[in-house]
């Protein structure tokens, strides 16, 4: 493309007398630089040509003279009085005249525009640091003559290589910003840093390194956030600055302002791609994945060529637990645009959502001599869609080193999840109880065993919801296994945000544990304060009050009441080959109500025994109210260690340590300590 | 000014010496399957070939997107049509994994040599992009003759003197390397002008950017062969230009040397070019002599100096004295299209905004 209509105008001039200039300067170069970038080859190729133009516009002059003074001869009587030197002169300096007036127009408008930078540089600062007093000693010089011709020349001799020497031309903040550019594109980030901030020390509103600065800082969100706010407010009108405020508030957990932020960026352009998708990944960040799958798929229903959305999409899918659409996301990626990374991350996604086998062994032991072992496992069908379904089953023995009993259990098992927020569990079976070997007379029995569990967070995790009911055999001894216990349980959790990283939960629940001669009930009350530090992080402190309705110690421990009071702790550590570790533990102290303190001998409670159990938290009648025992250490731990082995494969450890009451469902003694280790390998068919 | 991009990388300095594993094309094409494959050859056939050659099937409906599977290139299809060339290459931007970026059209063709001469301009931090010379594939028809005699006398004149004083005007669309993260700084192509190529380049610079010229590296675009689509190309050429001076005049200022170059060209494509069709025809009716009309060829020693030059390095002066005349039909045709932009734009405020294609 060129412009303008070449040969004819002031742009022959222009160039001519450009190429006319480039010895002078390149000797200015030289001299002042020590730099000699152009080819002298090259130079000396355009004096050529301008020597030539000059030729050939003399030529042209001489010719319009020779032309207009023979079309005078013929119109006008009488000697002609021109000369043809007239017209060739005219036409030189016409076109003289308008280039210069065209070009010094032009410096004008740059002058009284570094007048004007100048201007603000002196406002910034006071007292100026050394990039901004070159530029004026510069100026100050450049004052002196400025005549027309002179101004011609300068811009042609100065209009020098601005990385590596001072233009008279141009600004201070233009050879700061310039200068810190050239840095920037070095690869240096910490040096640009520094060269940016020199750019806003002399000019604060410059937008171009206020962006740059924030933006070399994006890993220091608390940092560039409010440099990306002054960005918006410089440029208001460009949403990718409302896009970073969004994404830095997202990154500090500020969901809801960020989106704000996102949605102002999409109110200056729906349509852009950056700002849609800049929405879905705040959304997708503050943990809102249905919010964040509903924007995904309105982009792709418009744009399903966009790979890189389909891949996001499919992490969402993963989240949202439907990891057999996630699979079809990303081999739509796939197909779009091959990646050896999406090809690996789509085989992970496979062998989540290929059916799998995940044998299992368990062993645990407890301070009672308690033993028990299990094996057994589980196999799962594909994911289709929200739906997954499965079957598992184990075989235990409990024994302590007198007498032993088996469990077999079986029990079909389904997940559905039609929504990432709302999550159900359901399990159902039986257990079948083998008759133990040293009580004559015992006999098998076949208990119905379930569970079913519904859990629901609210967007962005402000509140939570975590229902369940199950019914199980309690096979915390052989005793317990041959007395056919069960364990019936509600439990009912809510999870609330406070302000800030606080987190308040509040637990209950409600157990029978019946055998053939007695039923018990437990109620449990619990709250916790629970501080975010990091997304992979919680510290809390919790206090648990357990109550048992009636007072017991045969064959299970159920102490009339149980407090604890302990500092919690969660956090996951996921090393880049996507092992995890997760690890849930607390300490404290915990006391125990001291039992039976004035029982009537009658084995029921004073107060008549048509009475039922006393309210929760008020002792029996008869009961004192110092039957809490001293205050003891507390502990529990948790730990899981996921390692994949290879995408659809994964072995799994998990630990359990407890010395507290809270911690299990069914202690046998008033000093009992607890562990096991449970070992799991799942392996998807391919 | 913005700054288009939301998370733009930082690039690795390079410390070996740039190759063709650095570069990625782009090559942009809607209904292209005649030429696609001329193009995609000599990208292939580069004396250092390119990474990863991306052919952007805008949605045609004549196999392109067929004809260059077939040659073994990537080829990517957006949704629906990108309504621009910038549309096109900008979609293509995120797939481009190295350091630089090459927009070829998809009616050029390269020099086998034309990427390696370009890479060393590169070797300097500051360069975001560099541009070769331009020469009509096909010199038959009096508008390929006529643009390429105007090549000709720019790409050898012009050109090497903006290269000189380190501003070359354009960087040009139709094959021009660019540093990766500087287009992703300024979010690639913009369709806001008609001009996308200047737009960019007038962007780098303000953003104290360098462009570089190498005339060694030659490339050889399909130029309109009829007066309908070189009309349709002056059209949104001229249109650009204005756009590109009325969105960027103030930044210019800040650049020593192109803001001259800019108003110069400015002031010859509007007011020199209604003095160049209004005053002759005037004078001639004055004067009541049709030798005045002579004007508009008079320069002709000054225009064939530089074209001469530039054919004679390329044997090609027989071409060249054929071709002259149709310079001058087409430059007055140029003018044209240029006063009836101006007009648009500055008075009856009629912005084109409609990308044509122009071949």
């Amino acid at each position: 493309m060129t412009p303008g209509i070449p040969g004819t105008g002031i742009g022959g001039l222009f160039y001519m007398l450009s190429a006319a200039a480039l010895p002078l300067r390149e000797g200015y170069r030289r001299l002042w630089s020590g730099v000699a970038a152009a080819r002298w080859r090259v130079i000396a190729m355009q004096q050529l040509l301008a020597a030539g133009i000059l030729g050939g516009m003399w030529t042209t002059g001489w010719l319009l003279g020779v032309l207009l003074s023979s079309a005078r001869t013929h119109l006008v009587a009488g000697p002609v009085p021109a000369s043809h030197n007239v017209w060739r002169t005219a036409t030189f300096a016409l076109s003289f005249a308008t280039l210069i007036m065209v070009v010094c127009t032009v410096e004008l408008m740059g002058f009284l525009a570094r007048l004007r930078a100048r201007r603000r540089e002196r406002l910034a600062s006071t007292q100026p640091t050394p990039i901004a007093r070159a530029p004026r000693r510069i100026a100050a010089g450049g004052s002196r003559g400025r005549w027309l011709f002179l101004l011609l020349v300068a811009e042609l001799v100065s209009a020098a290589d601005p990385p590596r020497t001072v233009s008279q031309a141009q600004s201070a903040t233009g050879r700061a910003l310039a200068r810190a550019e050239s840095i920037y594109n070095t690869g240096d980030p910490e040096a640009a840093i520094d060269a940016y901030a020199a750019v806003l020390a002399i000019d604060p509103k410059n937008s171009r390194a206020t962006y740059r600065l924030a933006d070399l800082q994006r890993h220091k969100p608390a940092r560039a956030l409010p440099l990306f706010r002054r960005y918006v407010a410089l440029e208001p009108k460009d949403l990718w600055g409302y896009l970073a405020v969004a994404d830095m508030l997202s990154r500090l957990g500020r969901s809801d302002e960020a989106l704000r932020w996102s949605d102002s960026a999409l109110r200056l352009d729906p349509t852009e791609r950056d700002a849609v998708l800049g929405k879905a990944r705040v959304l997708a960040r503050a943990r809102r994945t249905d919010a964040a799958l509903v924007a995904y798929r309105a982009w792709l229903a418009t744009h399903p060529g966009d790979a890189e959305v389909w891949q996001e999409l499919s992490r969402e899918l993963v989240r949202a637990g439907r990891p057999g659409e996630s699979v079809a996301a990303l081999e739509r990626s796939q197909a779009l645009a091959p990646d050896p990374k999406v090809g690996r991350r789509l085989a992970v996604v496979r062998g989540l959502a290929a059916p799998a086998f995940t044998p299992l062994v368990a062993g645990s032991h407890d301070s009672d001599g308690n033993t028990i072992w299990r094996f057994g496992g589980a196999l799962e069908l594909g994911a289709a869609g929200p739906a997954r379904f499965g079957i598992e089953g184990s075989r235990s023995h409990v024994g302590d080193g007198v007498s032993g009993a088996d469990l077999d259990a079986l029990a079909l098992r389904t997940t559905w999840q039609p929504l990432a927020a709302l999550r159900v569990d359901a399990t159902g079976g039986g257990t079948r109880i083998e008759p133990l070997r040293a009580v004559a007379g015992s006999s098998a029995a076949l208990e119905a065993t379930g569970l079913i569990r519904a859990r629901w967070r609210a967007p962005a995790s402000r509140l939570g919801l975590d229902l369940r009911a199950d019914r199980g055999v309690v096979d915390a001894s052989p005793l317990l296994v041959a007395n056919h216990v069960m364990r019936t349980q509600y439990s009912a959790l809510l999870s609330a945000r406070l302000a800030g990283p606080f987190t308040l939960r509040g637990i209950g629940k409600r157990a029978t544990l019946s055998d053939s001669f007695e039923v018990n009930h437990k109620t449990m009350l619990s709250g916790v304060l629970a501080v975010a530090v990091k997304p992979s992080l919680e510290l809390s402190a919790q206090l648990h009050q357990i109550h048992y309705d009636r007072a017991s110690a045969s064959g299970f421990f159920a102490p009339w009441g149980v407090q604890v009071v302990e500092a919690g702790t969660y956090f996951e550590i996921e090393t880049p080959g996507s092992v995890v570790l997760a690890v849930d533990a607390g300490a404290g102290v915990q006391r125990v109500a001291q039992q039976l303190a004035s029982q009537s001998p009658g084995g029921q409670p004073p107060g008549g025994g048509g009475g039922g159990p006393p309210p929760f938290g008020q002792p029996p009648t008869g009961m004192q109210a110092h039957t809490y025992g001293p205050w003891t250490a507390a502990f529990r731990l948790y730990a899981l260690l996921d390692v994949p082995l290879a995408p659809g494969r994964a072995f799994r450890l998990e630990l359990d340590s407890e010395d507290s009451q809270v911690a299990t469902t069914a202690a046998t003694s008033g000093q009992w300590r607890y562990g096991s280790v449970i070992a799991s390998l799942r392996w998807a068919f391919p | 000014m913005a700054v288009r991009a939301l998370q733009p990388k930082i690039e690795r300095p390079l410390h070996r010496p740039l190759s063709g594993c650095d570069v990625t094309v782009i090559v942009p094409a809607y209904n292209e399957a005649e030429s696609i494959a001329s193009t995609i050859e000599s990208l292939q056939s580069q004396t250092s070939p390119p990474r990863e050659i991306i052919v952007v099937d805008d949605c045609s409906s004549d196999g392109t997107g067929n004809v260059a599977r077939a040659l073994g290139v990537t080829v990517i299809r957006p949704p629906t049509n990108t309504g621009s060339k910038a549309g096109a290459q900008t979609f293509a931007l995120r797939h481009v994994h190295t350091a630089l970026t090459v927009a070829v059209d998809a009616d050029t063709v390269l020099q086998t040599d034309a990427l390696e001469r370009l890479l060393p301009a590169f070797e300097k931090p500051g360069v975001a992009a560099a541009c070769g010379f331009v020469l009509p594939q096909r010199v038959q028809t009096l508008w390929e003759r006529g643009r390429y005699v105007e090549y000709l006398f720019a790409f050898t004149y012009y050109k090497q003197v903006q290269e000189c004083y380190g501003r070359p005007l354009i960087s040009s669309g139709c094959f021009s390397m660019y540093r990766t993260a500087q287009l992703r700084v300024h979010g690639g192509w913009s369709n806001r002008t008609m001009a996308e190529d200047m737009d960019l380049t007038w962007s780098l610079y303000q953003g104290g950017n360098e462009v570089r010229f190498v005339p060694e590296a030659v490339c050889y675009p399909i130029e309109p062969r009829t007066f309908k689509l070189m009309g349709q190309q002056l059209r949104r050429w001229s249109h650009g230009f204005i756009q590109n001076v009325r969105l960027h005049w103030r930044g210019l200022l800040s650049v020593p040397y192109l803001r001259s170059a800019v108003a110069v060209a400015f002031w010859d494509a509007t007011i020199a070019a209604a003095l160049y069709l209004v005053l002759l025809p005037i004078l001639a009716i004055v004067l009541r002599t049709p030798w005045v009309l002579l004007g508009y060829v008079i320069d002709a020693p000054a225009v064939l100096v530089p074209v001469i030059v530039g054919a004679v390095k390329r044997g090609e002066i027989g071409r060249a004295l054929a071709s002259i005349p149709a310079f001058f039909v087409l430059r007055t045709v140029n003018a044209i299209y240029f006063l009836r932009a101006a007009a648009a734009e500055f008075v009856l405020g009629r912005t084109l905004r409609v990308y044509e294609k122009g071949h």
